[in-house]
């Protein structure tokens, strides 16, 4: 293996994991190491993604080499604040989920969990290390660009058929997935050049280092909420084994896995806030939401959701509903009235209006009732996409009925998960990606994007709140 | 006995029966089904004919030696069955290879020159069986059966797919319980493949009908034993929620390994054609080589051309379209779907065509070339083969004056 490409996989892990560091503050927690290294490979990817795309157009071949030092710096530059700041203060040190002795079954148990993920791992990282790109979308729209710009040498902008017909000098390109977000593209040309040339699966290996980024931060991060060992890890067990998330990482090079990793993490972290009003934790799951719209377009859509319940919860709570019935009453008026608009970032300015709705970026979606009940249902509950989990997870919001009630945290990821579950009831029965749920194709995919939320929900509500997260 | 042991083995003898009905309904038997099938048909996979491909009989079983031109093999055997009495195939291969899909042929009296296929999981080492009662085409009387086989589609490169394997034995069997309970096993724990469809929603491969969800009769058959423990074992409160906890794990972790089982068998398929290879020869590995092909013929065509030369792409497929635009980079191209969609082509640019006729058969094609010289094939107006899958055909473009 090449140094350069083992440093494009390292490389990331310091600068991100410093950058996380240094935004969570110096609480010793359970499971911070796990979270750590978890949200900083993601966070680490998409700044050699930034970095790549801002100094490299002019030579992907070498977008490593030339993008490598500004991630070092990063690395330096973070590390070093965090240590100038644990010898200015002492860390915090909290109660919830430290280190709790395990009776030996429980301990055996979490190392054959344990094993039963890294081999799972392993199993479909293989799969994506062996084999050169396949699923349709991979192939035909997400590496295009990057492969083209990798063969080629530089980033070459790409344009619409017609504006790529009517340039004079023959310098434009185009496809059919030419306004689609460059993000994934600039994370595929890091990898890629750092393995010396396009490579199709030391590109797409990078799907398993995402899943596994997921998992180690979601079992961080649900240690640190109060969850015991062995519930987090079973947790983290039960996301990690879906058959359609793996699908996604054994067949990768479509872009929902990371928007899903991407989410996830976001809500992870903005939980932190939630149960101990930790800052930091806040300003990083808004900028992981924040990175949403540069992945997929639709990550607009799950960011804009995300906004929404952040902002609401930061309203104190003798005024939420009052905001909300004025937010109501507003959209209400503003249908009455025939419609209006709404700025969303990456996707430009959305009309609604009764019957219709207007995404500049897509056809118009027309509102009205489409019977795609079987359909989904048979996706959820019979295909075996998702095992049990459509039918734990009301049963599971049924047993601690009472946590939801008393824990304001759990409240707020309800919500989320909740509005989640509405955005997509409403775009499958209501509007022409009906079809999507109809002929199995798009529909389960939206559907893995908000799994790990639904997760950290779960987490959630298994958690035994401390007497910390009741102070709101 | 004590009370409480009475009650552990009325509730286990409960949890038993529950788990068989709840088979029985997903293999979709019928009840009044006898255990055992009443009628059946064996053939020794000698008594079956080569097709296509080469083979030869050989200690009752057919051994297939070597694909034909066009890397499929096909056994067929003449019959005389009715199909509503056997609506259950029992297949049993050697040696089967990986890198190659199975499909079930046969020919109906009512319609003899209709050929039906129907696609099977990967058969393994064991005997597999399918329940025919599911599909339609399945009716009046049977006269022929067989077995074809080729590259799995979009995998695997037709010219690697094939490694000799023996048709060791296959059964006719009429509806029984068995026959049933063994079709929804390799229903459930048959290998397929991995397909396009696959990371839109697994558990729809193939083109045959399938049984009944697994999920399904898992969360049935996880219901049914806590019911039956809090209804016999008088389980409560913390105990009912521990058995309840328990049942969900243990019915997770059961599809968890019917999943894996099935993800193990793909990875083995994806290694016995990469493993080991160095990717300068693994890239070549690709279920359309003949696209790959034409690419790499077309790139050597047209290594004169200037590298911002802008090139249409037209094709009779999307697939071997978008495919042929893939392995066409770094060249600058682009799909043309239609003729009215290139109102405004840039006079010198290069216009594709593969594996499609349309370059004389589209009337708004040949409207569109009509000022515009064929780069290749040159001299020939037609040439041999033209409508192969690997034909292609390039234009430069020239507006009208």
């Amino acid at each position: 293996m090449r140094l350069d490409y083992l440093l494009a996989w390292l490389l990331p892990l310091l600068a991100g994991s410093g950058v996380c560091r240094l935004l969570q503050g110096d609480v010793r927690v359970a499971g911070r190491q796990a979270a750590l290294l978890g949200s900083g490979w993601i966070a680490g990817v998409y700044a050699a993604a930034v970095v790549a795309g801002l100094t490299a157009r002019a030579d992907t071949a070498h977008a490593f080499a030339i993008a490598s030092p500004w991630l070092a710096v990063l690395a330096v530059v973070t590390w070093g604040g965090v240590l100038l700041r644990t010898r200015l203060r002492t860390a915090q040190l909290r109660a919830a989920g430290m280190h709790v002795p395990m009776a030996p079954l429980a301990r055996a148990a979490w190392w054959l969990l344990a094993t039963a993920i890294v081999v799972r791992l392993l199993m479909i990282g293989d799969e994506a290390a062996l084999r050169p790109v396949f699923p349709w979308d991979a192939w035909s729209a997400w590496a295009v660009k990057p492969k083209s710009w990798m063969l080629l040498g530089r980033a070459d902008p790409f344009v619409s058929l017609s504006d790529w017909l009517s340039d004079p000098a023959g310098a434009l390109r185009t496809a059919a997935t030419w306004n689609y977000p460059e993000w994934l593209a600039w994370i595929e040309i890091w990898f890629a050049s750092a393995a010396g040339g396009w490579n199709d699966p030391l590109v797409d290996v990078a799907w398993c280092g995402a899943l596994a980024s997921l998992a180690l931060a979601a079992y961080g991060y649900w240690r640190g909420a109060g969850l015991a060992a062995l519930p987090a890890i079973a947790l983290v067990y039960a996301l990690v084994s879906l058959p359609l998330l793996e699908a996604h990482v054994a067949l990768a090079g479509y872009a929902d896995l990371w928007v899903g990793v991407t989410l996830g993490l976001a809500v992870l972290a903005w939980s932190r806030w939630l149960m101990f009003r930790e800052r930091g934790q806040w300003l990083l799951g808004v900028a992981f939401a924040a990175c949403l719209p540069a992945i997929k377009l639709e990550g607009a859509i799950w960011l804009s959701v995300f906004v929404a319940i952040v902002a609401l919860e930061l309203i104190p709570s003798r005024w939420r509903l009052r905001v909300v019935a004025v937010v109501a009453g507003a959209l209400a008026i503003g249908l009455l009235s025939g419609g209006f608009s709404v700025p969303v970032p990456g996707l430009g300015w959305v009309g609604i209006a009764w019957g219709k709705l207007t995404i500049p970026a897509m056809p118009a979606f027309e509102l009205k009732w489409h019977p795609v009940g079987e359909a989904t249902l048979a996706s959820l509950f019979a295909l075996p996409n998702w095992h049990l989990l459509w039918y734990a997870f009301p049963l599971v919001v049924l047993w601690r009925w009472r946590s939801l009630q008393r824990d304001p945290a759990v409240r707020m990821l309800g919500l989320l998960v909740a509005a989640q579950f509405v955005l997509l009831f409403v775009l499958f029965f209501f509007t022409t990606a009906a079809a999507w749920a109809e002929d199995f194709t798009s529909a389960n995919r939206l559907v893995l994007q908000i799994v790990p939320c639904v997760f950290a929900f779960v987490a959630a509500l298994l958690r035994e709140p401390p007497q910390a997260s009741a102070a709101r | 006995m004590r009370r409480a042991a009475w009650r552990y083995l009325v509730c286990a003898i409960a949890l038993l029966a529950s788990w068989w009905l709840l088979l029985l309904w997903a293999a979709d038997a019928q009840w009044s089904a006898p255990f055992s099938p009443q009628a059946r048909q064996d053939f020794n996979g000698s008594a079956f004919q080569e097709v296509f491909g080469h083979a030869e009989a050989r200690d009752g079983q057919l051994a297939v030696q070597a694909a034909s031109a066009d890397y499929s093999t096909l056994q067929t055997l003449s019959v005389n069955v009715e199909a509503a009495d056997f609506a259950i195939l029992r297949y049993h291969f050697v040696d089967f290879p990986r890198t190659l899909e199975l499909s079930l042929v046969f020919r109906t009296a009512v319609a003899p020159d209709d050929v039906q296929t129907i696609s099977l999981p990967w058969p393994g080492a064991g005997t597999a069986a399918f329940d025919l009662s599911q599909v339609p085409a399945w009716h009046g009387t049977i006269i022929e059966i067989g077995f074809a086989e080729f590259a799995t589609a979009q995998l695997v490169p037709p010219e690697r797919g094939f490694a000799p394997f023996e048709l060791g034995h296959v059964a006719l069997w009429s509806k029984s319980w068995r026959g049933d309970v063994a079709a929804l096993v390799t229903d459930w724990f048959g290998a397929w493949p991995w397909s396009q469809r696959s990371v839109h929603a697994l558990g729809r491969e193939g083109d045959a009908p399938h049984a009944r969800s697994a999920i399904v009769f898992v969360a049935l058959a996880a219901v049914a034993s806590v019911g039956w423990s809090m209804l016999l074992l008088g389980l409560r409160g913390r105990a009912a929620t521990i058995a309840a906890l328990a049942c969900a794990a243990g019915a997770w972790i059961l599809l968890d390994v019917r999943w894996q089982v099935g993800l193990g068998e793909r990875l083995m398929a994806t290694r016995a054609l990469y493993a080991g290879v160095p990717w300068e020869q693994r890239k070549a590995l690709v279920g359309d080589s003949a696209t790959l092909r034409a690419a790499d013929e077309i790139k050597t065509l047209l290594r004169e051309e200037p590298g911002w030369g802008r090139i249409l792409v037209n094709s009779s497929s999307g697939y071997s379209l978008l495919r042929l635009m893939w392995h066409l980079q770094p060249l600058n191209t682009a799909a043309l779907w239609r003729a009215d969609t290139a109102t405004h082509l840039p006079d010198g640019c290069l216009i594709v065509f593969y594996a499609t006729d349309a370059w004389y058969s589209d009337p708004s094609m040949r409207r569109l070339l009509a000022r515009s010289e064929r780069v290749w094939p040159q001299g020939a107006l037609m040439k041999s083969g033209f409508e192969g899958n690997d034909e292609v055909i390039v234009f430069r473009y020239r507006h009208a004056p």
